[in-house]
Order: C-alpha cells, then sequence, then structure tokens
C-alpha cells in the first residue's frame, strides 16, 4: 500500500513516524537556509505535516509526482516564505525560487482558534468521544463507511450511515443552541 | 419536500451519496427555499467543527511526538531584526 492509501486509510502512525523521521533533518535544513527561530521551525514543520495529510484526505495530493521528504520539505519551505513575510523583519538568504505549484497546496493555515473556532471545538467536544471520533474519522480523515464498518465492527455499511447520521444531527443541534 | 428530507438529502450530499442529478436538485432547493438553505448552512458549520476538531485531534498528537524528542540545534548566528 502506497503511503497516500495508507493515510488516506487513517493511518495516524505513518503520519506520526514521517513528522519524527524528518523533523531534525528539516530543523537543520530550515536552520542553515534561513534566519528563523527554533520554536519557528518547530511549529512550522508540524503545520507541513497536518497541510500534508489533509491533502492528501481531501483529494487535492493523490500522486506523489517526488519523494514524500521533497515534497514536505517544498510545503515546509513555503511556509517558512509566509512566515517571513509576514514578520517582514529579515532578509532572505539564498535562492528565492518559488515552487507555484506547492503554494497551492498551502490552505487555511491557521495560527490559533479565535472565539468561534472554540464555539465549534467545544460543541464537538458535548458529542462525547464515539461520537466525535466517528465524525472526525468519517469527515476529516475521509474514511468510507466500508472502512469504518471494518474499523468499528459494524453488522453492515447502514449502521455506520446511520449511526453517523445520528450524530451529525446532535452535532448540527448543539451548534444551532449555541448561535 | 418536507424538513425531514431536506434534512436527509443534505446528509447524503455531505456523505458523499448523492449522484450529480440528485446534487443539482439539492442546490437548486436550497437556492429556492430559504429554510432549506438554513438547514444546508448549520450542516456546513458542523463539517467545519469537525475539520477544527480533526486539526487539533491531529496537532495533539504530534506535539505529544514532539515534547518526547527535544530538539537540540546548536545556533551558529543571531538573528537579524
Amino acid at each position: 500500500m502506497s503511503i497516500i492509501e495508507r493515510i488516506r486509510t487513517g493511518d495516524k502512525d505513518l503520519i506520526k513516524s514521517l513528522y519524527l523521521d524528518n523533523r531534525l533533518k528539516f530543523a537543520k535544513w530550515a536552520h542553515k537556509n534561513f534566519i528563523i527561530s527554533i520554536q519557528d521551525i518547530e511549529d512550522i514543520w508540524q503545520d507541513t505535516i497536518i497541510i500534508f495529510a489533509e491533502n492528501v484526505n481531501n483529494g487535492k495530493l493523490k500522486v506523489l509526482n517526488s519523494n514524500v521528504t521533497t515534497y514536505l520539505f517544498g510545503i515546509g519551505r513555503n511556509l517558512i516564505y509566509k512566515k517571513l513575510e509576514k514578520d517582514r523583519r529579515v532578509e532572505l538568504p539564498g535562492d528565492l525560487q518559488e515552487t507555484p505549484y506547492l503554494i497551492e497546496e498551502i490552505t487555511n493555515l491557521e495560527t490559533g482558534p479565535d472565539k468561534a473556532d472554540v464555539d465549534l471545538i467545544s460543541a464537538m467536544d458535548k458529542l462525547g468521544a464515539p461520537c466525535k471520533e466517528m465524525l472526525i474519522k468519517r469527515f476529516y480523515d475521509k474514511l468510507t463507511t466500508e472502512e469504518m464498518m471494518k474499523m468499528y465492527n459494524f453488522s453492515s455499511k447502514n449502521v455506520v450511515s446511520v449511526s453517523l447520521s445520528r450524530c451529525l444531527s446532535r452535532l448540527r443541534n448543539i451548534l444551532k443552541e449555541k448561535m | 419536500m418536507d424538513r425531514g428530507d431536506i434534512h436527509s438529502l443534505v446528509q447524503r450530499f455531505f456523505n458523499e451519496e448523492l449522484n450529480d442529478e440528485e446534487i443539482d436538485n439539492l442546490f437548486s432547493i436550497i437556492r429556492q427555499d430559504a429554510e432549506a438553505e438554513q438547514v444546508y448552512n448549520e450542516y456546513l458549520l458542523a463539517m467545519e467543527a469537525i475539520r477544527q476538531a480533526g486539526r487539533i485531534d491531529l496537532k495533539t498528537d504530534l506535539k505529544k511526538s514532539r515534547s518526547n524528542t527535544k530538539m537540540q540545534i546548536v545556533v551558529k548566528r543571531p538573528l537579524r531584526y
């Protein structure tokens, strides 16, 4: 099974190992090429992995045309450019050649939750662990109902659909109360 | 189409169970019916809540990994501002 397929089927251990195995390498590379703090590098590397996983799950990335490390470093590099541009306080040394196709992969980069986000997140917490986990598996990790049926040992895909519908309705009602 | 049908249709849309014709039909209903639009927007918000929670869960997992392996890099040059 390819890296893309494994992530698509919710293999979070693989995501963690990509994060850990390349972390120091990325930090050294970033430190050598940019004037940026270790803390920022750590944050950017974390965002890099999250964006990579989201791009795989939402179908933006279907095939890897390069080594996964190269791809991750491409995302990370663009995030560093973005960070430095935002700060507007340092000169960028070295080669500034852009890779536009990777810039397209950077979406919805967030620095932290605002109040509206906190409301949304607390609504998810109110659902309780089983419902929350199922909704995340289906709509964030993008597992299919068949994959979920096997994961939760349900008797049919229909049972998965009904459970998801109930959880989604409850979430919607919790959100309505908050609005 | 009653409210229950709209709920079911919107849920099936987000669950990627609708074909193109049904999606067209749903969007047409949403354009014409303010109540259907509201239901759709409520589910859209629910999807955003799931996305935010999923992101935070993943971030929390990675942070645990991060705290287990402290990064040691010697800063060879001062930051220039």
